[in-house]
């Protein structure tokens, strides 16, 4: 047994060996069209533009497009409830998790620790449901503009 | 709680993580174009075609399809696929180490507290390398779509 733990670790430090750390990154071409590279970068008539967990950004990408701007001003409130609501929930767990410690010896008290702690799992849970729904909105708001730019492009 | 109720809540649970899975893919369906768009809030899950959605899998499955009618994106997604069922396997590697390092420290009538904590912590070297070739995948399935699309501008 001990020679197979030896040689998982073995076969994996080979594998890990044998291909980089990260893949090469391809660098999209400068275009009108806004495109997402695998660094998660988002790049837009040629330069960079950084977009934040917090969707800051959101509104330069797409600005000059008002059907975009509504989808990237969602997206930037979605994701910043979003992680609001996920800090609520766990500075609700911490609370709850020592008070359930402090009031180990008061059933009472200790359940309603607990329920804290479970409340503040829920809310948690509910903000990171917030900013999987701001990155669809900000996915959106970038297919809006980029077939806003073909409909420009071809007149119908 | 009785067995009625806690089938009911297990269900009430189960239907509202389906829902909030499929409400993380954006509600604008982009118009029919040769040019490949994501439409989910991960970016790397749902694509739309040609007007039509393509799912890539947990697995890498459906990736050389997406890009399929250029060669040099065709071979991105097919190491994004390799890299995808790498991960998974020392992944599985992984887990299975440290649930036979758990089941060997849990086991009191034989000593076999050096190789369980061998097991144990010697997971770590697979799940890490999970890790990284996961993050290999999703780097080669966003250049085959930068590719993709690149190419049809020309």
């Amino acid at each position: 047994m001990e020679r197979l733990g030896r040689g998982i670790a073995l076969l994996t430090a080979l594998a890990a060996a044998g291909s980089s750390a990260c893949a090469a990154t391809y660098v999209p071409r400068p275009s009108h069209y806004v495109v997402h590279d695998a660094d998660d970068r988002y790049h837009r008539d040629g330069q960079e533009v950084a977009v934040g967990l917090l969707g800051g950004g959101a509104e330069r990408l797409v600005a000059g497009d008002a059907r975009a701007l509504e989808h990237a001003r969602r997206a930037q409130h979605e994701m910043r409830l979003g992680w609001t609501l996920y800090g609520v929930g766990w500075a609700s767990l911490l609370v709850g998790a020592v008070a359930a410690g402090a009031w180990s010896h008061d059933r009472l008290k200790e359940g309603a620790a607990f329920g804290v702690m479970g409340l503040g799992a829920g809310v948690s849970l509910v903000g990171v449901w917030f900013t999987m729904k701001g990155g669809a909105s900000l996915v959106d708001a970038i297919n809006v503009y980029n077939d806003d730019l073909d409909a420009r492009a071809v007149p119908p | 709680m009785t067995g009625t109720k806690a089938r009911g809540a297990i269900l009430a649970v189960t239907a509202l993580l389906a829902h909030s899975s499929c409400a993380v893919t954006g509600t604008y369906e982009p118009r029919p174009s040769s040019r490949i768009s994501s439409v989910d809030a991960t970016g790397y899950r749902t694509f739309v075609r040609d007007g039509q959605r393509h799912e890539v899998g947990l697995l890498g499955g459906g990736a050389e399809e997406l890009v399929s009618g250029n060669e040099a994106a065709v071979a991105e997604a097919h190491a994004h696929r390799r890299d995808r069922i790498l991960a998974w396997s020392f992944l599985g590697l992984g887990l299975g180490g440290f649930t036979a390092g758990t089941i060997l420290n849990l086991d009191q009538r034989h000593r076999h507290d050096e190789l369980g904590a061998g097991l144990y912590f010697g997971a770590f070297v697979p799940i890490i390398t999970s890790v990284i070739f996961s993050s290999r995948a999703w780097h080669e399935l966003a250049n085959a779509i930068n590719i993709y699309n690149d190419d049809l501008e020309d």
